[in-house]
């Protein structure tokens, strides 16, 4: 039997996430992390940011879980809005229920000893009612099938399965927007597709909202419903996915996937994010 | 130069290689390919002797693995690991490469000769009193083959190379393995990034449950429409188009597949 973990989410018109002109230098650093940056997602969307190593992606969505300026100190001008809320106004637990954070590598994330008891553990923090936590956590774990590993210690976790064990534990929080900074460049790319076609589901399911950084484009355009690009701190381009994909991308040092370069050369209108929709077009005509 | 015959090894119980054949000459690039916990690292340290096979035998430079000392080969064998932070500790880049020249007996002359040539082969000379933890990832990453280069070991090994690397830094990654192979450089390459391999075509051996599915150029080995999903990886996208519109041969690149397309079009 399927349970139904989150109501669809009845978003309100306000953006899920509202950037104003965000404005970071790090502690002692004399160059802004983040310059200016402004950008809106409305809920139920899917963003995918992407830019070169150090142009300001981890920083930016530390900014959006407040991590910055909270933990990260330093000069901050602007604001982030969380469904209008101004994140300085809120502290970190209630934070936490709103947006979850997963890190590229689950190992930094997980400490418990096992399955279970980690996913209990943001719960016991917040101080939710025992039986509350325990049906989130069975909810959870039957959402995404993991019954087989339920009682499993940690450490005989695959690295995809301690992945989704990661999302999991944040997902009991049920968060409204999800900050997945590259969480799957330790994966193969089979096991990167299942992180990915979860966010999907529970964009689809939940309307849950997602941010995604994420290096290797094939495997995330199919989710995405908008593309920002980010370079030297600033948003040099921010557009729903197909348009920014006819963009000079590689101007931003990133790497546009072959099947979308071999359309663009061939002036395919709209462009097919995956090869098997590609080889479909090209078979129909 | 390397001779691996029908190895097998387990952790504890846990069966890695379950039987590896294959031999590599001088000047190859290799790539090793396959998904997760499939056992690419494993084989990668059987190379250079940091573990022995518990059956079958590893030869490097016609020396059998399993009597050899580690140092000895690790001098010839280098290895570059997959997870950079593993491997830095120093407090400056130039202590950073310079360290292991001290362990292999480098003058001071070498030493410093050494360091000066791969700083500034590696672009890293202006970080050279940087603490290397401070680096960017792919800074990080070129430090890391800087050091391994430093002391020329004749067999570069480079465990997962691209993880958490940028395009710009996988460019920079292809343009160092065609260097190293100029240079007469044996490269092995562990990887589940066919995206990245597929410009430099390497011989590739696809490994899965600790066997080997299949070995071949990289291209030629695509034709197989299952070998990929078999080893439970993707096909590069190229490969994966030129078979989904019936092409005998992949396209080397995108500007190739735009040509092969038009082509298969008029037919």
């Amino acid at each position: 039997m399927f349970i139904n973990p989150f109501k669809k989410i009845k978003h309100s018109k306000l953006d899920v996430v509202e950037v104003k002109n965000l404005t970071f230098y790090y502690s002692g650093s004399s160059r802004p992390a983040l310059e200016n940056v402004n950008f809106g997602l409305a809920g139920g969307s899917v963003l995918l940011l992407v830019g070169v190593s150090g142009c300001g992606k981890t920083t930016l969505l530390r900014s959006i879980v407040g991590l910055v300026p909270k933990f990260y100190a330093g000069k901050y001008e602007g604001s982030v809005l969380l469904n209008g809320k101004n994140i300085n106004e809120m502290d970190m637990p209630e934070i936490s229920q709103y947006v979850g954070y997963l890190f590229q590598n689950p190992d930094n994330q997980l400490f418990s000893y096992t399955v279970e008891r980690d996913l209990a553990f943001g719960l016991e923090n917040l101080g939710v009612e025992k039986s509350e936590a325990i049906k989130r956590i069975d909810e959870i774990i039957q959402l995404l099938s993991l019954d087989g590993i339920r009682k499993k210690p940690i450490y005989e976790l695959s690295d995809g399965q301690k992945q989704v064990v990661a999302l999991a534990g944040i997902l009991v929080l049920r968060p409204k927007l999800l900050v997945l900074d590259e969480p799957t460049s330790l994966l193969d790319p089979r096991t990167a597709l299942s992180i990915i076609n979860i966010v999907k589901m529970l964009k689809d399911k939940f309307g849950i909202s997602a941010i995604i950084v994420e290096h290797r484009l094939e495997l995330a355009l199919e989710i995405s419903d908008y593309i920002m690009v980010m370079a030297g701190g600033s948003v040099k381009m921010f557009d729903s996915t197909r348009q920014a994909l006819r963009n000079r991308l590689q101007d931003y040092g990133v790497a546009v996937p072959p099947v979308i370069s071999v359309q663009r050369e061939l002036m395919c209108d709209p462009l097919e994010l995956t090869v098997k929709d590609f080889v479909g077009r090209l078979h129909a005509r | 130069m390397i001779e691996v015959n029908d190895i097998y090894f387990s952790y504890d119980d846990y069966q890695v290689l379950n039987g590896i054949s294959f031999k590599v000459k001088t000047g190859e690039v290799l790539a090793v390919v396959g998904s997760n916990g499939s056992g690419k690292t494993t084989l990668l340290k059987h190379l250079n002797g940091i573990l022995k096979p518990k059956r079958g035998s590893v030869k490097v430079f016609g020396m059998d693995t399993g009597s050899v000392k580690i140092s000895e080969l690790s001098r010839r064998v280098g290895l570059v690991m997959q997870n950079s932070d593993h491997q830095l500790f120093a407090s400056s880049v130039t202590d950073e490469i310079s360290f292991a020249l001290r362990n292999f007996g480098f003058s001071k002359i070498e030493i410093d000769s050494h360091v000066r040539e791969v700083l500034d082969e590696f672009g890293l000379y202006e970080f050279r009193n940087r603490p290397p933890l401070s680096l960017s990832g792919g800074e990080k990453k070129r430090l890391c083959i800087a050091t391994v280069m430093a002391w020329q070991p004749e067999i570069v090994m480079l465990d997962e190379p691209t993880v958490g690397q940028d395009a710009v830094n996988k460019k920079n990654l292809r343009k160092i393995i065609n260097r190293l192979s100029q240079d007469g450089k044996t490269v092995i390459i562990s990887t589940h990034d066919l995206e990245f391999l597929w410009p430099i075509n390497p011989r590739t051996i696809v490994i899965s449950h600790g066997k080997v599915l299949t070995d071949g150029s990289l291209r030629s080995i695509s034709l197989n429409g299952t070998v990929f999903a078999s080893a439970n990886l993707i096909a590069p996208q190229l490969a994966a188009l030129a078979s989904g519109i019936g092409l005998n041969e992949p396209p080397a690149d995108e500007a190739q597949a735009v040509e092969m397309i038009k082509q298969w079009q008029k037919a």
